[in-house]
């Protein structure tokens, strides 16, 4: 009868995500404490160059995710409502997803180009262009998907109850979206807080940062300890914005 | 009349994401090295970049990581996979093959680059190769995992009823069921690594070059040109082709 793999063929992936990828992180860890303890985060948290590059990027993310949301969020919705053929409904989702598999630094060489017709290279709006650019997608997907399982029935409800079509979509479609909309914004919000070639490529003197300033504590400034730290922060934020997501968010994809 | 708004302003999204990549295509064909300066068709920007010997260089060193690590990882995770399908699914397995997946790459990078720093490690292929494979190996098995799930574990049993092998149910059972989601993860994982630009940066010693790493070099150095172009139409009509492929096996695969 069928039995059951032995444990052993387990070992060895396990073994290797362990030693590449925790491994280092709990490294991180302690790098940031060698130098005073948790004193390294105080200071990052209150030296005034460092929080002003994490809420410049914070306010660049919050922009880049507002403007994502909605653009993204009528195209969702027609894709959901308005188109009933389920082969063109496939047809412009591949249309939608199949950019979202190349390459991100490509994409932002390619807008480099048109950017630089219109001189918008090396400015605020063309990073924040940018970056609408990549992650309109992440933010199209899981909005759709929830859309897609609002029962309509409920709407046909509102219909006969005499409803207008805004109130319908007002009252009833937008609460249902909810958890589609928190997953989009989470995930637009992280990827863009934490994005570094889209500001690098496109922002010029705009686009420095909190990736940037990671980069450059390692790899410039060889501030090991105060770069740990503010990755491990960033490591934080992003942990703690995952589990809000699995919770009250698309968990139940 | 909503509706035939809503359409047009669908078609438009997908003008604005769809544009910049043909006018790389378009201008990567053009006798102009300025940007809308249509004078003509020509591949001769094509032709000095088979003669540039740093992205050959770089294509080669590129796709070889890429490959090896496509492979490694997907056995890699296809292990655990294979391995925790068949267990009740436990939330604490699947976070920590997710974490790598979910925890920005800049912060995996820097991480990892010290860790080689303490092991004293020379950086190069083999710093790249490992780092590519670190996330790689959570990658394939979330592309595996359900399709271990999914294969039918009664299909098993009545091969073992009826007499077989264990290796046999494995190489002939289990596998051509399982292929769809293997070449998915092989798919995604050699994408993820031929196209990745943070982690190649960080973990690379002097002289091992990938893609990214050039077109970051050369782009970061000012503008748009016309060789870059090329070699950007090259790329994004491998990763259209790619990710084609994908998509419809994964949309195909929800029709189903």
């Amino acid at each position: 009868m069928r039995k059951n793999p032995v444990f052993l063929i387990a070992i060895l992936p396990l073994l290797y995500v362990l030693t590449t990828f925790y491994v280092p992180i709990i490294l991180m860890a302690l790098e940031s404490l060698k130098a005073g303890g948790i004193q390294v985060y105080t200071s990052v948290l209150t030296n005034k160059d460092f929080t002003s590059i994490i809420l410049y990027s914070a306010a660049i993310a919050f922009i880049t995710t507002l403007i994502t949301l909605v653009l993204a969020f009528p195209a969702a919705y027609y894709l959901s409502f308005g188109v009933e053929n389920p082969q063109t409904k496939n047809k412009f989702l591949v249309a939608f997803t199949v950019p979202m598999l190349i390459n991100f630094l490509l994409r932002a060489y390619a807008l480099m180009n048109i950017l630089s017709l219109v001189n918008l290279t090396n400015t605020i709006q063309g990073m924040i262009i940018g970056m609408v650019y990549e992650f309109l997608p992440f933010m199209l997907l899981p909005i759709y998907s929830t859309l897609e399982r609002i029962e309509r029935r409920f709407l046909e409800a509102a219909e006969t109850l005499g409803a207008k079509p805004w109130q319908a979509v007002l009252r009833i479609t937008l609460p249902l979206a909810t958890p589609g909309i928190a997953s989009g914004v989470i995930l637009v919000f992280l990827m863009a807080f934490t994005e570094f070639v889209v500001p690098g490529l496109l922002g010029g003197v705009y686009g420095y940062t909190v990736g940037y300033l990671i980069w450059d504590l390692f790899l410039k400034y060889r501030n090991w300890p105060v770069g740990s730290a503010l990755a491990f922060i960033v490591t934080l934020t992003s942990i703690f914005a995952v589990y809000f997501y699995t919770r009250y968010g698309g968990g139940n994809d | 009349m909503i509706r035939k708004v809503l359409k047009i302003y669908t078609y438009l999204l997908l003008a604005f994401i769809y544009a910049p990549l043909i006018f790389v295509i378009i201008q990567s064909f053009n006798v102009s090295k300025y940007p809308g300066d249509l004078k003509g068709f020509t591949l001769r920007w094509y032709s000095e970049l088979l003669l540039d010997s740093e992205v050959l260089t770089a294509a080669l060193n590129g796709a070889s990581v890429a490959l090896i690590s496509s492979i490694l990882s997907t056995i890699l995770g296809g292990l655990a996979a294979y391995y925790f399908a068949r267990r009740r699914s436990s939330p604490l397995v699947d976070n920590f093959f997710y974490a790598p997946i979910v925890i920005p790459e800049i912060v995996e990078s820097v991480s990892l680059l010290m860790l080689y720093y303490y092991v004293g490690a020379e950086l190069g292929f083999w710093t790249v190769l490992i780092g590519h494979t670190a996330y790689n190996v959570s990658y394939a098995y979330v592309a595996l995992k359900p399709q271990f799930r999914l294969t039918a574990t009664n299909v098993e049993d009545a091969a073992y009823t009826l007499g077989a092998k264990p290796f046999d149910v494995f190489v002939r059972v289990y596998f051509p069921l399982a292929l769809p989601g293997i070449i998915s993860s092989l798919l995604i994982t050699f994408s993820m690594s031929f196209d990745d630009f943070i982690k190649t940066a960080f973990t690379t010693g002097p002289g091992f070059k990938t893609l990214p790493l050039v077109i970051w070099a050369r782009a970061a150095r000012g503008r748009a040109t016309s060789e870059l172009n090329a070699l950007a139409t090259i790329l994004i009509a491998v990763s259209l082709l790619t990710s084609y492929i994908y998509t419809r096996q994964v949309f195909k695969g929800k029709e189903d």
